[in-house]
């Protein structure tokens, strides 16, 4: 034992147990006292302290590093990304199947209950809630209303030809409550066969309508050619309402692209497998509507923004799956 | 000349340990320095499918998330694959970025996910728990090659993962221990025991 001084408290053993929280500072006040007077009286762990000292202070002021080569090109060539990778098809069908719809199952239904959750209790803070039924799990029609949410129709008999329809979107009643009463009048009125090119219009429609209709005015937009033509920019001012159009724009021209090749797949399934992939799309139209009905009520939130966005990930996971068997 | 301003809370282990500045933060104030106007109108103009103003914020911060990746993964070219994811998925979700903290803390945190997403996707290990206990119990083993390597780097890339994710990320990135154990799925003081036994292998390394 190295200590010297007057009455050493600590063994080494004893400190070096403390050690970790001495070092983050974290021990009591009578603790702290101890280990310091500890480490005057041994040379041995003032020595351990002082390098760990210097380790920790020479990591923190460790500097950048490069890359060995320039990475932009192949991030910028990733910037549009591609929709289904057919060269990354690796199981066989088969195998795609049996093991891609357990999980989608189990993931959807997790998204929902979580969503579920989530949403409704946020949404049972603010005032005008707007009450969003539960979607029926048996299959029924699908869930439409908002942009870039698509449904998928029932399946075609034993055959299993079906159409994978989206919902058309009016610009003028893009609000929960309207979305809602599209849902009420069930799928004929809400689920429309769509290409893709009417997708995004209706999409962009959908982006216009809001924006006229938002309550934050979204700061100047720089010109993508000339981008130091741009006012002064204020994110702090970008409102939920321009993300939410955002990821609208976002998933909504992946979806759709990814709808056409989906839809071609959905034909070679049995009717039971469709009808599993049509329930998960339920569900996550279902996450993607309560989280849009819950950001019309606070449309300040942070969390629901990004529910939506893993709900949009979700249904683009799924379509990419489907189109990937 | 431009006022530093740090826009994170200074992480409890740096207001207790007496440095002065946080690496995220500092990425931040650095951000900030250059031209605090830059980031937002880069970003602004990103958002609206400017892709030089996006290659601007790239070469601005691609140096600070490579060091990220390649410390915290310990190899090159897959730190080189995360940062193109890392871009990427940061174009994707430029309208999530609202603009409350700094642009280069918002996407260091884009980072940190990815890198740990990657891990998880790589199929390296199943259980984080499970994990991070092999990893010290493979610290002595390891230990005998850190003993070959001299400088910091080498010694915290030859780190067992689970100490050098922690370390990484507390001592070099400056992140707290509960956000360390949001990130991991793992509690504070989880976090607490591996940053220490990491310091302690990388003493032992560097003092041969």
């Amino acid at each position: 034992m190295s200590e010297l001084g007057e009455a050493p408290r600590l063994s080494c053993d004893a400190f070096h147990a403390t050690l970790g929280d001495f070092l983050e500072g974290e021990l009591a006040d009578s603790a702290r006292q101890l280990a310091e007077r500890h480490l005057v009286g041994c040379a041995k762990c003032n020595a351990l302290v002082a390098e760990l000292d210097h380790i920790v202070k020479a990591s923190g002021a460790l500097p950048p590093i490069a890359p060995t080569r320039d990475l932009w090109p192949e991030i910028e060539q990733q910037l549009d990304p591609v929709v289904v990778a057919l060269a990354t098809r690796s199981l066989s069908p088969q195998q795609s199947r049996s093991v891609s719809w357990r999980a989608l199952a189990a993931a959807a239904a997790l998204l929902m209950t979580i969503s579920a959750g989530a949403t409704w209790t946020l949404a049972r803070r603010a005032p005008n809630t707007v009450e969003v039924p539960a979607l029926a799990a048996s299959g029924s029609a699908g869930v439409a209303g908002v942009a870039g949410v698509a449904g998928v129709a029932d399946g075609a008999g034993a055959t299993g030809a079906v159409a994978i329809r989206d919902s058309r979107h009016d610009p003028v009643n893009d609000s929960p409550r309207d979305a809602q009463s599209i849902r009420a009048d069930g799928p004929q009125a809400a689920q429309i066969k769509l290409r893709d090119e009417r997708v995004v219009a209706s999409i962009d429609a959908s982006t216009r309508g809001s924006a006229t209709r938002g309550s934050v005015t979204r700061a100047p937009v720089a010109n993508a050619s000339s981008p130091t033509n741009a006012a002064a920019p204020q994110l702090v001012t970008v409102a939920n309402t321009e993300r939410m159009m955002a990821l609208d724009t976002l998933y909504g021209r992946e979806i759709a692209k990814l709808r056409t090749v989906a839809e071609s797949q959905l034909g070679m399934l049995d009717s039971s497998t469709v009808n599993i992939v049509r329930r998960n799309l339920d569900i996550i139209d279902h996450a993607i509507l309560e989280s849009r009905a819950a950001l019309a009520n606070d449309p300040n939130s942070g969390f629901l923004i990004e529910q939506l966005d893993r709900a949009y990930e979700r249904k683009v996971d799924l379509l990419r799956r489907l189109a990937l068997l | 000349m431009h006022t530093l301003t740090v826009t994170g809370s200074i992480p409890e282990n740096l207001r207790s340990y007496g440095k002065t500045a946080h690496p995220a933060d500092a990425l931040a104030i650095a951000a900030h320095s250059d031209a605090p106007d830059t980031d937002a109108t880069d970003i602004t103009a990103s958002l609206a499918g400017d892709r030089r103003a996006f290659e601007r914020l790239y070469r601005k911060y691609c140096q600070r998330i490579y060091a990220l990746c390649l410390r915290m993964t310990g190899e090159r070219t897959v730190a080189e694959e995360l940062v193109q994811d890392v871009f990427v998925r940061a174009w994707q979700k430029l309208t999530l970025f609202r603009g409350e903290a700094a642009f280069g803390t918002w996407l260091h945190r884009v980072a940190v996910n990815i890198v740990l997403s990657h891990r998880q996707k790589s199929g390296v290990h199943k259980n984080r728990t499970v994990d991070d206990e092999h990893a010290l119990d493979s610290a002595p083993a390891r230990s005998v090659t850190v003993a070959e390597r001299v400088d910091l780097e080498a010694a915290i890339a030859a780190l067992p993962e689970g100490a050098r994710r922690i370390f990484v990320l507390h001592d070099v990135e400056g992140y707290t221990h509960d956000e360390i154990g949001s990130f991991l799925g793992i509690t504070s003081g989880g976090s607490k025991a591996q940053l220490h036994r990491a310091r302690m292998l990388l003493r032992e390394a560097l003092s041969k």
